[in-house]
């Protein structure tokens, strides 16, 4: 993956340049705004990371004069602590996805993950999503498994969505409360694991052929388009 | 906190009307104190004139009567002029001539008996009358008609009180128009310190080129809200400097733990310690994270999010969203939600408020404790109650906890940095809303009340 980081702040740049290489990343680094633009016109990537407090522009205006210049790299806006503004005014501007300053680096790279792949996740015409013998019908508001339909309620059903539009990558807590329940604040109790325990107990019952959902320690959750057998849970 | 903190200017009580009232007072004093002289003087000489009138025709009469001796006929009186009347009457008060008919009892201003030139009909005037004596006894009678005096006394009265009128008239209608004007400029003023007080700090008033007092006042106050605004600017500058400064090291910090962390020599010992050490960094940075938060709320930079949207459905959806989470502890969350409720809010801030306010029953009571929330539509606005039977909050403390890092960890025992109901309360306000906390008892019941609610149409 060709990724920009656009960061003024040298040991943050190390931090990210030293994960993502090992993770086997090709790394461009900008440390202000009109750097990073010069770059995103003369090479392809496949997402840019930019910080949104630069020493000569907000990264807003960065992301608004790429859209404007038919730019459709996906960017991932990193927004300071306490933004309240941040998603608002990221989304608005034209980046795709935003993070809050510092973050795990699992975090990032999950959601780089997604939103390098986001041209299948991000398919709106989709009527019908399917992994492995699981069905959603998106017109339809149903879901099966090996054609036995599985009811369920309606933030169950767009927790299932979103892990399904991103089956096989690893889809972490905070992106699910930002994606699945619009939260853009962390909820001090188990929303998110009550509610997948919760899906993957309607999921699997009575299905012998295996756990869907996997648990990923310390990063988050993956839907594995091959299901694993449940003994080995 | 209310939309409107003062009340609109109400006319008769504005300064201007007041001191135009009073000079009308003052007015119609003046015309009184002028009427009452000139009709005085006006009276005084038009009875002095009326009387001497009379003494000179009484003493012609008298020098002729004298001269043509004591036996005159009927017609004795006749060429008295026109308005004055005349009567001779001999001692025993039996009518001789004139055109007065009864002898008046005394002189001065009397209704007397007269009667016309045919002497068919009778009526009585108003004369004045002055009397002499024959020196044979016979007595004159000579009245002087007041019809025209009365006449003109009444007419200067009347002059005066229509004066008077139009002068109190004119004196209010220019007061009320003066105030008129003047109040909507004093309005003006009051809405825009509403607005101040609104957070709308970028409020000025118009300056007119008059350089009057109100010119002046709204001078002085566009120069305070000035400097309020520079204030305000320069302290969240500051804070936004300070989040920026431990921000970064605090980033660094945790970088470096997590390099540290994925590094292949660690032990598992020292893994845990970085577990810890980068999970009260993350405690920090949360608790940095919503002191900011509170304070970009507090400085009113979101009123521009806002947006009509269905409070039942948001409410409902959360309600939803909580009731596994109750249950998995074993407890209940029930709702009763009236649908429909519309509103004018931000969203993602709303949805924020429900939830602290949901996790604060959930985090603060005991396990098995129901908790219990209602939404209705109460007199034009929309109510929230979320109740529990936890402990409550005792009375002293409500109002404290509604502050930024106040947490009652003795009394309610959890987790938490202390900020989620300041921030509910921040939300709150941002909406004008009013936040209440009281005491179920036992537990505790937040109200709030969200102004100007409406209903979807179905």
């Amino acid at each position: 993956m060709n990724v920009l980081l656009v960061d003024d702040d040298d040991e943050t740049r190390r931090h990210i340049v030293s994960g993502l290489i090992a993770a086997g990343n090709n790394v461009t680094e900008a440390a202000d705004g009109a750097s990073a633009l010069r770059w995103a016109r003369t090479r392809q990537f496949d997402v840019i990371v930019l910080d949104r407090l630069l020493p000569d522009r907000d990264g807003v205006q960065v992301v608004k004069t790429l859209r404007s210049e038919a730019t459709a790299t996906p960017v991932l806006m990193l927004t300071a602590v306490g933004d309240v503004d941040a998603r608002v005014e990221g989304i608005e501007s034209g980046a795709d996805d935003y993070l809050v300053k510092p973050f795990a680096f699992v975090e990032l790279s999950a959601r780089l993950m997604a939103l390098a792949r986001r041209s299948i996740a991000r398919e709106s015409q989709v009527m019908r999503l399917q992994v492995g013998d699981l069905t959603m019908d998106l017109a339809g508001r149903t879901v099966t498994r090996a054609g036995v339909n599985i009811p369920l309620q309606p933030r169950e059903f767009l927790l299932l969505e979103y892990l399904m539009r991103h089956c096989g990558q690893t889809v972490t807590r905070t992106m699910l409360l930002q994606n699945v329940w619009k939260f853009d604040f962390d909820p001090q109790t188990s929303i998110v694991e009550t509610h997948i325990s919760r899906l993957r107990s309607k999921i699997n019952r009575e299905f012998s052929s295996g756990e869907l959902i996997d648990t990923v320690r310390g990063e988050g959750y993956v839907l594995r388009s091959a299901p694993r057998p449940i003994s080995q849970e | 906190m209310t939309t409107q903190p003062y009340p609109r200017a109400v006319l008769w009580r504005s300064g201007a009307f007041r001191l135009a009232a009073f000079q009308a007072a003052i007015l119609a004093c003046l015309v009184t104190v002028l009427f009452g002289v000139t009709w005085w003087s006006v009276s005084s000489y038009i009875e002095a004139k009326l009387e001497a009138s009379a003494l000179d025709e009484l003493r012609e009469i008298s020098d002729s009567l004298q001269a043509a001796g004591p036996s005159v006929g009927a017609g004795a009186l006749s060429e008295v002029k026109g308005g004055e009347h005349a009567g001779l009457f001999d001692p025993a008060g039996t009518h001789l001539a004139g055109d007065i008919q009864v002898a008046p009892r005394s002189s001065g201003d009397l209704r007397v008996i007269l009667s016309a030139d045919d002497q068919t009909q009778h009526a009585t005037r108003r004369v004045h009358v002055v009397e002499s004596s024959l020196p044979d006894g016979r007595r004159l009678y000579v009245g002087v008609d007041r019809e025209s005096v009365d006449e003109l006394r009444e007419r200067l009265g009347q002059a005066f009180v229509l004066a008077t009128l139009a002068g109190i008239v004119v004196a209010l209608a220019s007061g009320f128009l003066a105030s008129r004007r003047y109040l909507r400029r004093i309005d003006e003023i009051a809405a825009a310190a509403a607005q101040i007080v609104d957070g709308q700090l970028a409020t000025r008033l118009p300056e007119g080129r008059r350089k009057d007092e109100i010119d002046r006042l709204s001078a002085a106050l566009n120069a305070t809200w000035q400097r309020i605004e520079s204030l305000l600017e320069g302290m969240r500058q500051v804070s936004t400097d300070i989040a920026h400064e431990l921000r970064t090291p605090l980033a660094h910090l945790r970088f470096r733990l997590e390099t540290a962390r994925a590094s292949t020599d660690a032990d598992a010992a020292s893994r845990a310690v970085m577990d810890r050490s980068i999970a009260d960094v993350d405690h920090v940075l949360n608790v940095f994270g919503a002191l900011l938060r509170i304070a970009q709320i507090q400085t009113r930079q979101r009123r521009a999010g806002f947006e009509r949207l269905d409070l039942s459905q948001l409410v409902s959806g959360l309600v939803a969203d909580y009731r596994p989470v109750f249950e998995d502890e074993g407890r209940v969350l029930s709702a009763d939600i009236a649908p429909g409720i519309e509103i004018v809010g931000d969203r993602t801030l709303l949805i924020q408020l429900v939830v602290n306010l949901i996790e604060n029953a959930l985090r603060h009571t005991p396990r098995g404790v129901p908790v219990a929330l209602r939404l209705a539509v109460i007199a034009g606005d929309a109510q929230l109650v979320v109740k529990d039977a936890g402990p409550g909050i005792p009375e002293s403390e409500r109002e404290r906890v509604l502050m930024r890092l106040v947490r009652l960890d003795c009394s309610r025992g959890s987790p938490g940095a202390g900020l989620g109901l300041a921030l509910v309360k921040a939300i709150a306000d941002l909406h004008q809303a009013s936040l209440v906390l009281s005491d179920a008892g036992p537990g505790l019941v937040a109200t709030l009340v969200l102004h100007n609610a409406g209903l979807t149409d179905r």
